[in-house]
């Protein structure tokens, strides 16, 4: 005989009962961590590798990827033109005292925007702001911050950088869906790109270093070249925690380095350089 | 900095997905389970041909469909879990409550037409994409089958 | 618990058609093998990993079936159906289902 009704199936027999939450949190916990491993070990061997590839292959990735942030045509303002041109001047008499690879060319560009910055990309492009010119008083104190960008860029940090941050963006992109993190990635898409050339803490304490002995060749003393940092630490608001995600050594850090090398030299009463005048007009010309 | 933001973002995806998510499932089951009391009376088989007692009704075909969405803390759970491989619990009850929703619609669908039974039911199951790329947006659980109705 | 795609069993009775059961399940195999079965996608032949996986599947939902068939007191599930779907890149469902029945000896 056809019973009259539907039979009643005990729950949960499709579906399994274990915690989401718990072997979520587990495998987010491996993931992590076999990507930390990962990334360190693929830093690692770019180490290696990148000093050895040729300066011609980073060149050309910079002709089809957008690496450079649009700078105002400068070729329109002629003193941003001179101040550019006295830029790469003091970069190619600072190159002069250390052991450039022959193939690396150097190019400084002019970035008009107020916040003082400096960075160095894939190419051997360097980028400082106009903001900068007007925190810094003293060729020295520039001469520092050019340095080090330039160490940056003997190192090979930048392609260096560009090979683990893309990594990274990978690997974030295999782990949430590329779909649901393809959304996120258009809002930060074209910002992103830069800040994916952020080096790690051994990166800027090997450029740091790297710029004081340019600097000792180049003048002879290290007087000044804290000038930047100092500023930094004053305008500095930055929450405790923050600093813990910066990639930079922290300000304090590289002050107290660079007092350490300074009283190593000895030569306290060492006048500093002017700035060039094409640098100082430029920061009259742009108020 | 940015990426400090977008994993921000992401934390706070997870959790408003796990929270709405979990809500949102627990309320669907709760309505699944009173409705199949509700529709207890219209037996549904697969079977090709009608028992004896059905053999001079009326027939006419039912269909009930549902589209049915996976939250984010899902879609995350799921891309993990298949890194390691084996089951994919969060995708399994979403389709058990696409499954059991549909064929609920099939028997209001039957109810409308005065049937007592169902036979030869069928699902059918398709991925709706467009809105996700690698993992799952929704699904569609269709349920169809032949509902008996007595002749008047 | 007797399981058959016909309707019919031969020699047997059907005393009670209980409704339907189901047994489902969604499965993926873990990325290595992924990244094989696509590179064996280039010189096309089996896919070893995935077979075994919808293999493994298809043993599950059925599983699953039978568990449910159990619970209300059938002994054998007739008309027995597969259906398999690609839910995620690299992840199937698959679907078993049939009419739980009470079988008797003619």
């Amino acid at each position: 005989m056809r019973p009259r009704l539907n039979p009643k199936i005990p729950e949960g027999i499709n579906t399994s009962q274990e915690n989401l939450l718990v072997e979520v949190i587990m495998l987010l916990l491996a993931v992590v961590s076999s990507i930390v491993a990962l990334i360190v070990l693929l830093s690692f061997i770019a180490q290696i590798i990148a000093p050895r590839t040729p300066f011609r292959w980073e060149q050309s990735i910079t002709q089809w990827i957008e690496v450079m942030p649009k700078s105002k045509d400068t070729e329109n303002n002629s003193a941003a033109a001179n101040a550019e041109q006295a830029l790469n001047s003091l970069s190619e008499r600072l190159s002069k005292s250390m052991k450039l690879p022959a193939d690396i060319s150097l190019k400084v560009h002019l970035l008009e925007s107020g916040t003082p910055n400096a960075f160095a990309t894939l190419g051997g492009h360097i980028f400082v702001s106009t903001g900068l010119l007007k925190t810094l008083h003293s060729e020295n104190a520039l001469a520092m911050v050019l340095a080090h960008e330039i160490a940056h860029i003997k190192f090979r940090h930048p392609i260096q950088a560009l090979g683990r941050g893309a990594l990274f963006q990978f690997l974030l992109q295999l782990v949430t869906g590329s779909g649901n993190s393809g959304t996120l990635y258009n809002i930060f898409g074209h910002t992103g790109f830069l800040t994916l050339l952020s080096f790690g803490r051994d990166m800027e304490r090997e450029s740091d270093a790297e710029a004081v002995l340019i600097l000792l060749k180049h003048y002879g003393h290290l007087n000044g070249a804290d000038e930047f940092f100092v500023t930094m630490r004053q305008n500095q608001h930055k929450d405790a925690w923050k600093s813990f995600f910066e990639t930079h050594p922290g300000t304090e850090d590289r002050i107290a380095y660079i007092r350490a090398k300074i009283s190593a030299t000895s030569a306290t009463h060492n006048s500093l350089q002017a700035l060039d005048s094409a640098l100082d007009l430029v920061e009259s010309a742009l108020d | 900095m940015e990426s400090l933001i977008q994993l921000g973002i992401f934390v706070t995806l997870m959790v408003l997905g796990f929270i709405f998510g979990r809500r949102a499932e627990s309320k669907h089951y709760k309505s699944i389970i009173s409705r199949e009391d509700r529709y207890r009376h219209i037996l549904i088989t697969n079977e090709k041909l009608p028992a004896p007692e059905f053999i001079s009704h009326d027939s006419g075909m039912v269909t009930g469909n549902v589209v049915i969405s996976v939250d984010y803390f899902k879609v995350v759970a799921a891309g993990l879990k298949s890194l390691v491989g084996g089951r994919l619990t969060a995708y399994e009850s979403l389709l058990d409550r696409a499954r059991r929703e549909a064929l609920l619609r099939m028997q209001e669908n039957a109810e409308e037409l005065g049937a007592l039974a169902i036979i030869n039911t069928k699902f059918e199951t398709s991925r709706i994409s467009g809105n996700a790329g690698k993992g799952l947006g929704s699904v569609e659980v269709l349920a169809y089958g032949t509902a008996l109705t007595p002749r008047c | 618990m007797l399981i058959s795609n016909i309707e019919v069993i031969p020699g047997k009775r059907i005393t009670d058609h209980l409704g339907l059961v189901q047994g489902s399940t969604v499965r993926a195999k873990h990325a290595g093998k992924d990244l094989m079965a696509g590179l064996k996608n280039i010189f096309g032949g089996e896919l070893q990993g995935y077979t075994e996986l919808l293999q493994e599947s298809r043993q599950e939902a059925v599983d699953r079936m039978i568990v449910q068939a159990q619970a209300i007191g059938a002994n054998a599930i007739i008309n027995v159906r597969f259906s398999t779907s690609a839910i995620a890149a690299g992840a199937s469902e698959i679907l078993a289902y049939g009419t739980a029945v009470r079988l008797n000896d003619r």
